[in-house]
């Protein structure tokens, strides 16, 4: 990564901020690490407001506000908002009361229909959408969900379709593990009236600017944290301070939501995630991990925790947390991260901890103090034995 | 990091996004960035953020230890920022030892002294009201009457430390004389009896010519860890004249317990048993005379007593004196000879010679080592130096009071040559022959570094009426004190330095860096401000300390205003070799040594005088293995006292850069008798004499000779001030002393060690 | 032209004024009760050999500014750079966030981490290495036994004392002597 530099990156995300993103630039993996292949916000932007060439590029002047790198960043760094999932998930609980099918659209696709339908939810774009509202549609008691594409082959967010395609693919495998056969779906139909998208939304530089400086005050960051997990009902793995020498971690809230939805769906009837399923990795370590626990340092989302046991360094895995971002395997200097797609469901409900010991403790170099380890080395240049004795 | 700062948080994270967001408004092209780079370290980024002013920097010198470095003090905004070695002084070139690079801590110590103190509850008590100077002084002046009118002013006495500043050689010197007291309870602790017995045998105190010597003796010396090449003598580099000799082929010999610093440096180390390097010196002067290896023509010429030595000498055949020191025969034979063939050759007049009861006798047998091969004053050998103590072109080192006190002080009957000292400690315990009722305590903490503390603190309690203190920090001292005044450290005072040099007789201007701290006073002003208040100031013939400094600078002929147009001046000629031969030793100008009969006197008439053996006669210490047997079956092992750079005297143990280097005292001892006694590396122990016990950690180490403990001294916890378990001298007493020098042991006790 | 450190043993007391002289010049945060702040420079004493013949050596030592520095092979935001003018290896504090990545990457325990949790280490007194002075550890040295400058002058300096390069896969730039 030339010239990339973390204040450059944090710069650019920041600035893609508007009234239809939010920034969590901590959680971005590429700013975590730069070793980090991951640029999936900027292969799925539509209009090339977030480029991934030599480096990363973002001209905010281009954002549409389409939503479609929320729902495709593993780790929270970008998220959708107005609506926000929660905002949307709340909205689907209130229609869950009196329906029993929902309907998403563009607003591309609704522009020509007046007086529209309640039931047919306006998302800026299809790809917005994630597993989480789906999912979550289906666990408060929705039976079907339809994804309304019109004119997507001749509009500017044509890839919103492929992204949607996928995530309700994705869904509908995860509800089957849970024996809900697919009951979601993306129909074709032809648009009440294709128009161009809108105009994109002006960023509001002033206040995103601030509201981000007051991101990062431990203060607010916890008190957002309390509030959404009263509502979500599933803890951040770091809620508290991170301690000194540790990235900050969070658990994005789409993840959250998912969880909380498959919790109220209850138990599953396979064992196993589903193969393909991209959202979950399970963790584990070849022999040539050395236990450096850099894998617990980068993760972004708190799945991975250092620990030190009986003698023995290694770390903590909780399924439920992982994203399946991949950075672990990706910054591991030995090459002895293994992540297979399928995980253990029950863990994924459970919340359960896995423990994984790495390496001794004496085998870990830096983990013994500088002196004793540069005393080490230059003992190896001075043996004994001194032949200047007066006796 | 404070508090404050780490409430925030990951405050790493947060500074990098209080730039990034600080930056937003800029372009969001790439940059070059490298302004987090640590040009320096980061509080002294901040200190240039938060001061801007220009850096200055101040030529001074250090007054961490006796060498007074030179150095260069970059000042901010009226602030000590940090301390450099003045690359053109001639004492250091640009040299500096971890004190003075903690120069800075000292001046702004947290715990410094701020104000004068009077005692609010009991003496130890550590309780303290804060009073104004007119207070304290008007306090200390009545009570300094009530006691002259009460007891004499004899029952005055004054306690200075080691000459490690001018000032603490020439501050409180008026004053006693004035008031009326010889008694100085201080000073009897290392040099003056080496200095004793040089000068009565040759008339000069040796300073060593290492840039043309041959072979270096050290003896009982670690000036490679002391930073003290000599005396005080400058040397272009602290330890860069012994190390460059060995790089240009001279030879370097230690003789020491313990395989020191230095010892790792030399060609050959020769341990021995602490306390009998008298008795060395005389087996190598036994070889030396027997074989004829003394230079014939010099003996003849210029010394006396030859014949008595000879005959002496030969009570102390190396088989004999191998028993004694446990230095084989044949390693004293071939030593002695490759130091009487060697030519030019140097013995280091070192600091442990004195340290045992019969010092003063052993600076004598080592003085006349120097002279039988004639060394003394030829190029490469123990010289006179201009300036050094004994030159009669050297400038006033000590003040002498211009009144004069008639009568003689306390222990002149008994220590005709050495009075004072213990002497003055054993009137204050004993009331005889007249009591000590007031101390005046200046730039010294007797407790922690004279011996046996514990009993010193017991008699200040119970025998004094008056205790002053003037220091820089608490000490374990300031706590029996009734009142306690806050002096200025030496980056806030204005004062000199003399040094002795082969480019010729150095002086050097110290000059205050900063504005004296808090209420803090220079000890010369508190001295003229009691003295107004005593009625003594028509005796002064100086009014400032600027007028003491010139007072005392007068015969260099140099002005502290001289001074300050360039700090550093010499103010002789260059070096002058065997000066004996050409009239430049005596007062009267005659050929000869500076003694009384003109020669060296390998038989002292001066010690003769004064009812002591003319001749080195080898006596054991007061307490050894052979002299008190019985004693070594309870206490076998032989305690040594260690001291480093890192620390001078009992100085700096609450300086957090150098606590860093050496957190805590240890109890250094050989692998062999940590093992009898199931002591491994690091545990804790006690020491024990008859007299009492400390506790320290122990350091399992080769370097030490078997049958010895080598322990830290001049220890104390400033982290508590009344617990003397790290301080060394509780194991030592001032009954046993060198009937000569007047000197109680400080490196050869016994005693017996173990596991805590 | 690539900068490093001699250090001749033959003339290393041990005194460690080199260490104090960089935390005063550096202003590094000290001892705190039974705790020691960061330090840059250490001097290693190494005693070996028994009795009559024992054995003590000091070497003083800091960051090697290596050749191939470990340490910014694995920074995993850029925040440890070599300069290209002289090989110094320095840390930017700003883009540091503590992952201690280069603490076990450095073979030599050079990385430190101080109150803020970021990596802090010697680099070779920038500011006076910049004005053509020798670093605050070099201008102190009460033996004159350590020397700083591009290798090739330390190469010569330490070729007369049959001084070695430390050996180590990261290209360590420093000479010892004995």
């Amino acid at each position: 990564m030339p010239g990339l530099e973390i204040e450059q990156i944090v710069q650019m995300l920041t600035s893609l901020e508007s009234r239809a993103i939010k920034v969590h630039a901590l959680q971005c993996s590429k700013l975590r690490h730069r070793r980090s292949t991951c640029a999936l916000c900027a292969d799925h932007c539509p209009v090339k407001a977030i480029t991934w060439e030599e480096s990363l590029q973002v001209d905010p002047e281009k954002c549409t506000g389409c939503g479609i790198c929320a729902a495709v960043c593993p780790t929270g760094a970008l998220e959708a908002r107005n609506p926000t999932n929660l905002e949307l998930c709340t909205r689907i609980q209130e229609l869950a009361k009196t329906e029993t099918s929902i309907v998403f659209a563009c607003p591309t696709y609704l522009r020509g229909a007046e007086g529209a339908d309640d039931r047919r939810l306006r998302v800026n774009c299809l790809g917005r959408l994630d597993e989480s509202i789906l999912a979550g549609a289906l666990s408060v008691g929705i039976q079907s969900v339809r994804l309304l594409a019109g004119a997507c082959a001749s509009c500017p967010h044509a890839i919103g379709l492929a992204v949607a395609e996928q995530v309700t693919h994705r869904t509908n495998a995860l509800l089957g593990a849970f024996g809900i056969s697919a009951r979601i779906r993306v129909s074709l139909e032809p648009p009440c009236a294709p128009e161009p998208p809108a105009q994109p939304s002006a960023p509001s530089a002033g206040l995103s600017r601030r509201s981000f400086f007051r991101l990062l005050t431990r203060e607010t960051a916890r008190k957002a944290a309390v509030g959404v997990e009263s509502i979500l009902g599933i803890p951040n793995a770091r809620t508290q301070k991170p301690e000194k020498g540790e990235l900050p971690a969070a658990l994005p809230a789409k993840r959250r939501l998912l969880l909380a939805a498959l919790r109220r769906i209850g138990k599953s009837v396979a064992a196993e995630s589903p193969a393909d399923g991209g959202l979950w990795a399970r963790f584990g370590f070849k022999e040539a991990c050395n236990g450096c626990q850099m894998c617990a340092f980068f993760c972004p989302t708190g799945a991975l925790s250092k620990v030190q046991e009986g003698g023995k360094v290694g770390v903590t895995f909780r399924t439920s947390h992982c994203t399946a971002c991949r950075l672990c395997q990706e910054i591991c200097d030995c090459g002895a991260v293994t992540l297979s797609s399928t995980v253990d469901l029950s863990k994924v409900l459970a919340d359960s901890v896995d423990v994984l010991l790495m390496q001794e403790v004496k085998a870990c170099p830096w983990l013994e103090s500088p002196e004793e380890r540069i005393k080490r080395i230059l003992s190896e240049m001075f043996p004994n034995g001194n032949s200047r004795s007066g006796l | 990091m404070n508090a404050r700062e780490s409430s925030v948080g990951w405050s790493l994270s947060r500074r990098t996004f209080l730039k990034a967001t600080g930056a937003l408004g800029a372009a969001l092209a790439l940059r070059e960035s490298c302004e987090g780079v640590l040009r320096s370290g980061p509080a002294r980024a901040a200190a240039a953020q938060a001061q801007p002013e220009k850096e200055t920097v101040v030529p001074t010198i250090c007054g961490g230890c006796h060498q007074n470095c030179g150095m260069l003090v970059h000042v901010r905004g009226g602030r000590v920022v940090s301390v450099e070695g003045n690359p053109d002084h001639p004492m250091n070139s640009g040299d500096l030892c971890p004190k003075a690079q903690a120069a800075s801590q000292i001046l702004y110590a947290p715990d410094r002294l701020k104000y004068p103190l009077l005692r609010a509850g009991k003496r130890g008590e550590g309780k303290w009201k804060r009073i104004s100077w007119d207070e304290a002084l008007d306090f200390m002046a009545n009570k300094l009457k009530e006691v002259r009118d009460k007891y004499g002013p004899m029952a005055l006495a004054m306690s200075t430390a080691a000459p490690v500043m001018q000032c603490s050689r020439t501050t409180f010197v008026q004053f006693p004389a004035v008031y009326g007291t010889p008694n100085r309870m201080s000073g009897n602790n290392c040099y003056v009896n080496r200095m004793l017995a040089l000068v009565a045998t040759f008339g000069y105190r040796a300073e060593d010519d290492y840039d043309q010597t041959r072979l270096i003796l050290l003896w009982g010396g670690n000036p490679l860890a002391s930073m003290r090449a000599g005396s005080y003598a400058a040397y272009d580099g602290l330890q860069r004249p012994i190390l460059d000799a060995i790089e240009r082929g001279a030879k370097l010999i230690v003789i020491d317990p313990i395989y020191t610093d230095t010892a790792a440096k030399a060609q050959q180390w020769i341990p021995i048993r602490p306390g009998t390097d008298g008795a060395l010196a005389l087996a190598m002067l036994h070889v030396i005379i027997n074989e004829g290896l003394y230079d014939r023509g010099f003996v003849q010429d210029w010394t006396v007593g030859f014949t008595e030595l000879t005959e002496l000498v030969q009570d102390y055949p190396p088989e004999k004196v191998a028993r004694i020191t446990s230095v084989p025969a044949e390693t004293i034979r071939s030593l002695a000879r490759e130091y009487a063939i060697t030519k030019p050759a140097l013995i280091h007049e070192a600091n442990a010679w004195a340290f045992h009861t019969n010092g003063t006798q052993t600076c004598r047998a080592i003085a006349c080592l120097m002279a039988v091969t004639g060394n003394l004053d030829a190029p490469g050998g123990p010289v006179c130096f201009p300036g050094s103590a004994g030159d009669r072109l050297t400038v006033v080192e000590d003040l002498p009071p211009t009144v004069q006190v008639a009568a003689k002080p306390l222990g002149a009957d008994k220590y005709r040559l050495m009075p004072n000292g213990p002497s003055v400690f054993d009137a204050m315990s004993s009331g005889k022959p007249y009591p000590i009722k007031a101390l005046i305590v200046f730039h010294s903490d007797p407790i922690v570094v004279l011996q046996d503390g514990n009993r010193q603190r017991d008699v200040f309690a119970k025998n004094l009426d008056f205790l002053a203190v003037i220091d820089i920090f608490h000490t374990p001292t300031t706590q029996m004190a009734d009142i306690v005044l806050p002096d200025t450290t030496f980056l806030e005072r204005l004062d000199y330095r003399h040094h002795p040099s082969a480019r010729g007789a150095i002086v050097a201007l110290r000059q205050p860096v900063v504005k004296p701290m808090y209420e803090s006073l220079p000890g010369y002003d508190i001295e003229l401000k009691l003295a107004a208040r005593m009625g003594f100031l028509d005796k002064y013939p100086w009014k400032s300390g600027e007028e003491m400094l010139n007072h005392i600078l007068k015969p260099s002929k140099v002005t502290v205003q001289d001074l300050r147009k360039k700090p550093v001046q010499f103010i002789t000629g260059p070096m002058v070799y065997k000066k004996y031969e050409k009239g430049l030793l005596r007062p009267d100008k005659k050929p000869g040594f500076a003694t009384p009969s003109g020669k060296v006197e390998l038989s002292s008439s001066v010690f003769q005088k004064a009812g002591y053996d003319p001749l080195p006669r080898y006596i054991e210490p007061a307490e050894s293995p052979v002299s008190t047997p019985e004693l070594a079956k309870r206490y076998p092992l032989i305690g040594m006292s260690r001291r480093s750079a890192t620390f001078v005297h009992s100085k700096y143990r609450n300086i957090p850069w150098l606590r860093e280097i050496e957190s805590e005292p240890f109890i250094r001892v050989n692998p062999e008798d940590a093992a009898k006694r199931g002591i491994a590396d690091g545990n804790l122990v006690i020491a024990e004499t008859k007299r009492g016990q400390i506790r320290m950690r122990a350091k399992v180490t080769s370097t030490v000779t078997p049958g010895v403990v080598l322990i830290d001294g001049c220890w104390w916890k400033p982290e508590n001030l009344s617990d003397l378990s790290w301080t060394l001298n509780a194991l030592i007493d001032m009954e046993a002393r060198d009937p000569i020098g007047n000197l109680a042991t400080l490196s050869s006790f016994l005693c017996e060690i173990k596991k805590a | 032209m690539q900068r490093g450190f001699y250090v001749d043993t033959e003339r290393c007391v041990g005194c460690r004024s080199c260490e104090v002289s960089c935390k005063q010049w550096n202003a590094l945060p000290p001892y705190v009760l039974g705790k020691t702040g960061p330090r840059w420079r250490r001097v290693v004493s190494i005693e070996s050999g028994t009795y009559p013949a024992p054995l003590l050596v000091n070497v003083s030592t800091a960051c090697m500014h290596c050749g191939k520095p470990a340490c910014a092979a694995v920074c995993p935001t850029g925040a440890i750079t070599k300069r290209i003018e002289d090989g110094i290896v320095v840390v930017n504090k700003d883009k540091c966030i503590g992952c201690r990545y280069c603490s076990f990457a450095c073979p030599f325990g050079v990385p430190q981490y101080g109150e803020d949790g970021l990596m802090q280490k010697c680099n070779l007194c920038l500011e006076r290495v910049e004005r053509g002075e020798d670093p605050a550890c070099v201008a102190s040295c009460p033996g004159k036994a350590l020397h700083a400058g591009t290798m090739e002058d330390m190469s010569k300096l330490a070729s007369r004392k049959a001084g070695r390069k430390l050996a180590g896969a990261t290209q360590p730039s420093i000479l010892i002597s004995r």
